[in-house]
């Protein structure tokens, strides 16, 4: 029944989309019997930033602002993409285009696309090989996995996913303080923080995240423009803008 | 008309600083007000020295250093002299410069948009200060003789400068004793360890001249600012001042010896103020010296100077970080980076708290209708950007409410569209608009004028290298050589040398010429007693071009400036390449004028002025005008206001007069001027 109460239609779409989480859910699926009012609870949660819009005007895919990370969504997409089972079939490593890998991604993920793989590509995940002038593209861990069975006869199976690493707390925060005693400032640039804690930069950036969240990060613009690649490499996204820079309560 | 309250996002006149939010960025604020409560000890004079210069730093443009500064400012009137310096373009003449710009700061009074005409400068109050603080001392020690010592006393520490310059007494007092009260400043300062570096005597005669010497020689009063800049004076009027010879400077000073004095000069200008109040000297927009290494490496220099040989004063850079430390800092000697103090004093963003606050000011000065008020501090919208972090950076935070604010106040039948940057044509008005609302801006600025000289000529000029102690750069176009010079002073034999320089120049290349500009507050050239008035109205006829900037002039090549240094500093979304071509298309005209090869084009050469002529009063009729209207309307934009007034009035006049009335503060956005009736508010 279509709920006549604005405020309770505004509630029942945030509970939906909370139940939802980051896969989001598709207007119709959204709105399913709240009527007229659904349309206007949520018209006024996008005008006023409470749901986001993953997908088109068209198709739209709403989320909870927390779970619109449209760069992650389209770096997931593109590993998945290069990992999954078409990538080693046949006991050959297939090499895939840019447009192979992107196939697919839709909405503000899309929109990403050329960040997606600037990271990927500095973090090493994608690698790039080229022959004339056309470019393909291999995930590292077919790399790996087809130099270690140098030898062995099995026939060549997928890689697991490669094991998340997670960031050890203490060890950023001692190279975050190292940097900061050295250079006076409170903010100190993220690719060189991940250098000093010797942390995998996808990591480091997850742990930022999170910990400017929960109030004990703040991430600081910087300036892109005379910011070098491997600083850029650093970036973190927040509220639609890459921040260089992070700063931590360390108390 | 509902103008959008969060369109002005950037302060560009730090003494121009609405409400602020309570606690955002409080903690360098109270550490900035601290140091400089530091310098205001017992015992004049004070002999106070900071351990080193302090740098406010932040993570990026707009988290609010400029509105800091501003806040600074405001809470430090009255107890501190403030001096705001935008960056200087030459390294060559660096001192000169911050010399010319406090000089000229003190040439007008504390508040924003008030004139001289309306108000004590802070020169006034501080050559007031330093003679009276002086006298007292002496009275107390018993080495100025009086029958009624503490009477007398209480008189001096309570009369105003307007009252000791009514009293004759005390004036001739000053005249006949000079010897003694030179020796008595000599004295008080040697008991701190401070020696002056021009003579006492010399100091004494100009601040007393310049204070109380009368309306009917004005010249005398400008050859006393020449002075303090370290410029040149003429004989005839230094002997009218009473300048002992040693401290005339010689009028051919050029290159590192005229750096050294102006050092001097600041250094003395510091001493003097342990008998009132400390400086406080702010270079903002030092993004702007990172353009060559030389400029960057002099700053290192300048901090070292300032740090080391003044005393009262406390020296503050603000900065971005990554510029700073990218393209600064890398410049300087690790002596100077020492120079720095830690821990540096750095910027946070607006918490939660502070933004909803900053949300409720903005909209309570602009009168937006409740309901839009109400949508735009609900939880909902913040909640956005706070879920994921505990700060913000002030002007995104701004520009985001800026977006809702459009869409909340757009009526339900109209289409919804996409935000517009304001045009670089835009960012240029509003920049035009403040100026010409500041008087205190309309003055002779070597480092805008010579940046406009060097890189705002149109297509089709070659650089000429210039090897002369007068002449700064040059141009050649069309097979027509143009040399350009900046001199502010005032000395006969100077611009005799000048002009001799010109016919050297003019001989080995005929048809070239020399181009210097002139200012309003610039004193005429030729001066009427001059014996070599006649050869340079010569020269004027065949080489020399004097070319006059009027306010209307200066304030657009002033405001050009100002776009350049917003575009360097990250505070407008313009690159330096869109600036730039915007600039020189927008001082073409300009420029043809100042490139004109024929003389009969450059001003006719009449006779030299007889007479200084007094600066002009905004008519009260328009001043009584303007105030019944805002009063009446309470908030009008400048259109409006041109609109409304009968009889019309040009944005210059209205400008004008809006600053000498207190209860109208002016409000510069990007697309508009607007002003607000606060009565009650002092100016």
């Amino acid at each position: 029944m279509a709920s006549r109460n604005p405020a309770a239609a505004r509630a029942a779409v945030l509970e939906r989309l909370k139940a939802a989480g980051p896969a989001g859910l598709a207007k119709g699926k959204l709105l399913e019997r709240l009527g007229s009012r659904g349309e206007e609870a949520l018209k006024a949660l996008l005008a006023a930033g409470g749901v986001a819009n993953l997908g088109t005007r068209s198709r739209p895919r709403f989320v909870l602002p927390e779970h619109f990370r449209p760069l992650e969504r389209a770096c997931e997409h593109i590993e998945k993409k290069a990992l999954g089972p078409k990538a080693a079939a046949e006991g050959a490593l297939a090499l895939f285009t840019r447009e192979e890998l992107t196939r697919g991604l839709t909405g503000e993920p899309k929109k990403k696309i050329p960040e997606a793989f600037a990271r990927l590509f500095s973090e090493a995940r994608l690698l790039r090989c080229k022959r004339g002038r056309n470019l393909y593209l291999i995930h590292r861990e077919h790399l790996r996995h087809l130099v270690a069975r140098e030898g062995r006869t099995e026939p060549h199976r997928a890689p697991a996913p490669y094991p998340p690493v997670v960031c050890e707390r203490e060890a950023v925060l001692s190279a975050y303080r190292r940097l900061r005693e050295k250079s006076g400032f409170s903010h100190v640039e993220i690719a060189a923080l991940a250098r000093e804690a010797g942390c995998p930069l996808a990591p480091l950036k997850e742990f930022i995240l999170s910990e400017s969240r929960a109030g004990r990060a703040v991430l600081g613009l910087g300036d892109w423009s005379l910011s070098t690649e491997e600083t850029r490499a650093g970036a973190v996204e927040l509220l639609g803008r890459p921040h260089l820079l992070v700063s931590f309560e360390t108390g | 008309m509902i103008a959008n309250p969060f369109e002005q996002a950037i302060v560009t006149e730090p003494r121009r600083v609405s409400a602020s939010v309570p606690g955002l960025n409080e903690e360098p604020l109270e550490r900035l007000l601290q140091l400089v409560e530091a310098l205001c000890g017992a015992g004049l004079p004070r002999d106070a020295r900071s351990p080193g210069a302090r740098l406010l730093v932040s993570p990026a443009p707009g988290y609010g250093k400029s509105h800091l500064i501003g806040r600074l400012f405001g809470r430090l009137e009255g107890r501190a002299t403030l001096v705001y310096l935008r960056p200087y373009t030459n390294p060559a003449s660096c001192w000169r410069s911050i010399l010319t710009k406090t000089v000229q700061e003190m040439e007008f009074p504390e508040s924003a948009g008030a004139s001289p005409l309306e108000a004590e400068t802070q020169l006034e109050a501080f050559i007031h200060g330093v003679l009276v603080r002086m006298a007292v001392n002496g009275l107390r020690r018993g080495v100025i003789a009086s029958r009624d010592p503490q009477t007398l006393i209480a008189y001096l520490e309570g009369a105003c400068a307007a009252e000791l310059c009514a009293n004759e007494t005390w004036k001739s007092l000053l005249r006949r004793r000079s010897g003694a009260f030179a020796e008595l400043l000599r004295r008080q300062l040697h008991e701190r360890g401070l020696h002056l570096r021009a003579s006492p005597a010399g100091w004494l005669h100009v601040l007393v001249h310049f204070a109380y010497g009368g309306r009917d020689r004005p010249e005398l009063r400008r050859a006393c600012l020449d002075w303090l800049k370290a410029s040149g004076v003429d004989d005839e009027e230094a002997q009218a001042i009473g300048l002992p010879p040693a401290d005339r400077p010689p009028w051919d000073l050029a290159g590192e010896q005229a750096e050294e004095l102006a050092r001097a000069r600041l250094a003395d200008l510091c001493m003097l103020a342990g008998f009132f109040r400390p400086f406080v000297f702010c270079f903002d927009q030092t993004e702007n010296y990172a353009a060559t290494p030389e400029l960057a490496a002099s700053l290192g220099l300048v901090v070292e100077g300032l740090t080391a040989e003044c005393v009262n004063q406390l020296t503050l850079l603000t900065a971005n970080l990554t510029p700073w430390v990218n393209g600064v800092l890398p410049h300087w000697q690790d002596a100077h980076k020492d120079r720095i103090v830690k821990p540096y004093l750095e910027l946070k963003g607006v918490n939660r708290g502070q933004a909803a606050e900053l949300v409720r000011l903005r909209l309570a000065a602009s009168g937006a209708p409740e309901a839009i008020a109400a949508r735009l501090v609900e939880d909902a919208f913040l909640e956005r950007f706070f879920a994921e972090t505990s700060f913000l950076n002030v002007r995104d935070f701004l520009r985001r409410c800026g977006e809702r604010f459009e869409e909340l106040a757009r009526r339900p039948d109209e289409p919804r569209r996409k935000p517009k940057e304001p045009a670089v044509e835009e960012f240029y008005r509003a920049r035009l608009e403040k100026i010409r609302a500041q008087p205190r801006r309309r003055v002779f600025n070597p480092d805008a004028l010579f940046w406009f000289v060097k890189h705002t000529a149109p297509e089709g000029c070659r650089p000429l290298q210039t090897r002369s102690r007068y002449l700064l750069h040059g141009w050649e176009r069309g097979g027509r050589k143009v040399y350009f010079g900046l001199e502010a002073g005032h000395h006969p034999r100077r611009w005799q040398a000048i002009v001799r320089e010109g016919e050297a120049l003019n001989a080995a290349a005929p048809g070239c010429k020399l181009v210097f500009f002139r200012t309003p507050d610039l004193r005429p050239v030729p001066g009427a007693r001059w014996k070599t008035a006649s050869a340079i109205q010569a020269a004027r006829g065949a080489f020399l071009h004097l070319f006059p900037l009027d306010p209307e002039e200066l304030s657009r090549v002033y405001a050009a400036h100002d776009l350049h240094l917003d575009a360097v500093e990250g505070d407008i979304p313009l690159s330096l390449e869109e600036a730039t071509a915007f600039v020189k298309a927008e001082l073409r005209p300009l420029w043809e004028r100042v490139l004109d090869p024929a003389p009969e084009n450059w001003g006719a050469p009449g006779p030299p002025a007889a007479a200084e002529p007094a600066a002009k009063e905004p008519g009260s009729s328009l001043k009584a005008r303007l105030r019944e209207l805002l009063r009446r309307e309470k908030f009008l934009s400048l259109q409006e206001t041109l609109e409304r007034l009968h009889p019309p009035a040009t944005p210059e006049e209205i400008h004008s007069a809006r600053a000498a009335i207190p209860e109208i503060q002016a409000y510069d956005g990007p697309r508009m001027t607007v002003f607000q009736w606060r009565p009650g508010r002092k100016g």
